[in-house]
């Protein structure tokens, strides 16, 4: 009786595994048109770019840029915080459909590997800098100051690719750009390498009061654009639309709003 | 925001942390029974497999298990079972759009469900080595005693060894569901808005620093209430002495 009860159980076990082995591939067909409605959108907290306003409401120029060109393009978007790290496990596992979050296209990860190697780019949108960021009273000035200093940056940014050009420095990952800046904040790193837009809007704010950017001390001019999935039909759909944003001055607008002006690239014709 | 609105701000996180902590109770507690009696079983393959079972679950550390349940899906299968959750609730439901609960539950209830599932079966098999421990620990005495009193094999289980395995499962079970809840705060390793990624949103949103610390409160009081009521419980139980 005992034996016949174990074997039972032993069976459904193998049959619940197969089971559920079989509604996997069976749902992946039935899913490849339905899934398309909604539209996964990636970020981490980034303000002017994906931010929450006073009422909890997420915002920004990469928000609102977002829900236009998917808007106009007949899909519903869905934002979904990530950590940055993981950014490309979560492409590639299709838990999200595009990176658009102040993502440096003109880079190379920590691996060496030119970003444009693991996922497709849409067009250019931005201008930005790798600044350093340090406490007023540190003494930070120039280049020859970081010597022997612990930097903190966003793992697997661009601010950390950046950080490492400095000679002697000790680095130290951070979880998302602003833990950066909360590792500075609270002495275990001496200075963060992070986007200018980024540092422009928190340094000198609420228990940040005490943080400045570094004058003089910043990367070459990089590029933000939106990251898809190797080979994924969406890239071309959403530079299509980008440039008729450009043309009718949405972009423009846009980029005012969220005092971005100087920076966002409104004619994308060169880069055909 | 004044210490009240991040007080609110962070118990909406908390009520997150105390749903995974109440699910994986009452999905792992009976779960780890199944799994017990087969690592109990006399039929070799069958024990050979919950044991298998318990070693691989036991072995990995949790936040891989999280990522594993959250990934694989898509990655090998390229079938985002989480992803699809998401967007049939989008597609499906009006989301409120005032940061409250239910907001942060169905925005993020695929990931959730990764969340449910890899601690309910991580939780299930330390529960089922702590009803082994208890059902072992009962001596061959007690079966006799019952046997000869002319009691069946069932009833001897229910009204004598059950009975002890309970109270004596009590102390090592309180010690788990104490280490869950702290647990807990491993979802955020995929964004799950629980309390300690709220105090942390903060910081990146407000630039507040102090409420990830006072997130401290907040763990220390509930587990000081499960405390004073598994003490109860403990009490409860302390017959047969």
């Amino acid at each position: 009786m005992k034996k016949l009860l174990a074997l039972i159980l032993c069976l459904l076990m193998v049959f619940s595994v197969a089971a559920c082995g079989q509604a996997d591939v069976t749902s992946t067909d039935a899913d490849a048109d339905a899934k398309k409605e909604t539209i996964v959108v990636g970020y981490t907290i980034y303000e002017p770019m994906n931010y929450k306003d006073e009422s909890g409401k997420l915002v920004g120029f990469d928000t609102e840029l977002a829900e236009k060109v998917f808007g106009n393009l007949g899909y519903d978007v869905n934002f979904k915080e990530i950590v940055w790290e993981n950014k490309y496990t979560d492409l590639n596992s299709n838990v999200i459909d595009c990176i658009w979050n102040g993502f440096t296209c003109n880079t190379a990860d920590d691996d060496g590997i030119a970003r444009k190697d693991k996922v497709d780019f849409s067009y250019n949108y931005m201008e930005n800098l790798q600044v350093v960021v340090a406490k007023k009273d540190s003494g930070i000035k120039t280049a020859a100051d970081l010597k022997g200093k612990i930097a903190s940056a966003e793992g697997g940014s661009a601010g950390e690719t950046y950080a490492k050009t400095f000679e002697g420095i000790v680095f130290k990952s951070a979880g998302v750009q602003t833990d950066s800046l909360m590792a500075v904040n609270a002495g275990t790193a001496d200075f963060a390498v992070l986007d200018n837009q980024l540092a422009k809007s928190y340094c000198g704010k609420g228990d940040y009061a005490n943080l400045e950017i570094v004058e003089g001390l910043s990367s070459d001019v990089e590029y933000y654009a939106i990251g898809f999935k190797k080979g994924s039909e969406l890239t071309a759909k959403v530079n299509a639309e980008l440039e008729k944003l450009a043309e009718d001055g949405t972009i423009a607008a846009l980029a005012k709003k969220y005092g971005v002006e100087t920076t966002a690239i409104t004619d994308f014709s060169d880069q055909k | 925001m004044t210490f009240l609105e991040v007080t609110s701000f962070l118990a909406n996180g908390f009520i997150i942390s105390l749903i995974i902590f109440a699910v994986t109770l009452i999905c792992g507690i009976p779960l780890g029974l199944p799994i017990a009696f087969c690592s109990m079983s006399k039929f070799a393959p069958l024990r050979a497999v919950a044991k298998t079972f318990v070693w691989i679950v036991r072995g990995i550390p949790l936040m891989l298990q999280i990522f594993i349940f959250y990934y694989v899906p898509g990655l090998l299968f390229g079938n985002p079972v989480f992803t699809h959750i998401d967007r049939y609730i989008i597609e499906n439901f009006t989301i409120p759009n005032d940061g409250g609960v239910l907001q942060l539950l169905l925005i993020n209830a695929g990931g959730l469900c990764a969340v449910l599932i890899a601690f309910s079966v991580n939780y299930a098999c330390y529960f089922s080595e702590i009803y082994r421990g208890g059902i072992e620990s009962i001596s061959r005495g007690q079966y006799e005693a019952g046997y000869v009193l002319g009691l069946t094999k069932s009833q001897v289980f229910r009204k004598i060894v059950l009975k002890q395995v309970i109270k004596r499962i009590v102390p090592p079970m309180s010690n788990e569901i104490i280490t869950l809840i702290k647990d807990t705060a491993l979802a955020n390793c995929i964004m799950i808005p629980e309390i300690i990624k709220q105090a942390k949103e903060l910081a990146a949103t407000k630039a507040m620093v102090w409420p990830l610390f006072y997130t401290g409160v907040f763990y220390l009081l509930f587990v000081g209430l499960l405390t004073i009521l598994l003490g109860k419980l403990e009490k409860k139980l302390s017959y047969f002495n």
